[in-house]
């Protein structure tokens, strides 16, 4: 993981914004949990579909949250490529938020010792 | 009946969505083809206006447009309609396109480096994306 660039300025924002950066995370890495590991089952070997139907739009609609979230703080600054790749792809794959996770609350205690 | 109610709280939070992002748009392109904006003594002011009402209008209108939106096409039984996974792609494109116009206000807002030319582009890719959904969802031509 590369180190933060340098020349960010210290931003009690930056903090906040990392911190609502990591809940987006944690809720798009759980709905991407629980529709893979319960509903899909339920659907397959429960004969209940209703799970994914309900469970397919609410991880749809936290992962575009979190996408948004991830452009716009990107687009700030101070985010190299490689941990920009490294935060998309995790949302991509299950538990992968957690990863994002400690890197996010890593980013979030720079910011505020800054 | 709820179907009507959620396609007019759907236009309405579009319609402010849309409003803000060419606002942000217009204030990005401003600083960027201006050369005397960032020295300019209110230029900050300026930025902290347009982010608190990107921060306080546009960015929730937008979640609020996804949700109705979501809402609508479960109600209308869309979903599978060939041009609503086509305004799917262009909306997504608009989404991200806020995103990032979102990221520059805050960049500017830091620093006093000039965003990137490139920025100045945003408008154009907002109208032609409008015009397109619009047509999409009025003449549903696939």
């Amino acid at each position: 993981m590369m180190a933060p660039m340098p020349d960010m300025r210290s931003d009690p924002e930056d903090r906040r914004q990392m911190l609502r950066m990591r809940t987006a995370c944690l809720v798009e890495g759980g709905t991407l949990i629980l529709l893979l590991f319960v509903a899909v089952p339920l659907k397959h070997f429960a004969g209940f579909p209703d799970a994914v139907k309900a469970m397919g739009p609410i991880h749809g609609f936290a992962f575009l949250t979190y996408l948004w979230m991830l452009i716009r703080m990107v687009s700030a600054g101070g985010w190299s490529q490689g941990e920009t790749i490294k935060l998309f792809a995790a949302a991509l794959l299950p538990f992968g938020a957690f990863f994002s996770a400690r890197t996010l609350t890593r980013r979030a205690a720079l910011a505020s010792t800054r | 009946m709820i179907y009507l109610w959620l396609k007019a709280f759907h236009i309405a939070s579009v319609t402010v969505w849309i409003g803000g992002m060419f606002v942000a748009a217009i204030a990005v392109a401003a600083l960027s083809a201006s050369k005397s904006l960032p020295d300019a003594p209110n230029r900050a002011d300026i930025i902290e206006a347009v982010r608190r009402w990107d921060r306080w209008a546009t960015s929730p209108a937008m979640l609020l447009a996804w949700l109705f939106g979501l809402a609508v096409a479960t109600e209308g039984g869309w979903f599978g309609a060939r041009w609503l996974m086509m305004k799917l792609v262009f909306v997504v494109a608009l989404s991200g396109l806020h995103g990032m116009l979102s990221g520059t206000l805050r960049k500017l807002a830091r620093t006093a480096e000039q965003p990137s030319p490139a920025s100045g582009h945003a408008l154009p890719v907002i109208v032609g994306a409008v015009v397109v959904i619009v047509l999409l969802v009025v003449l549903k031509p696939i």
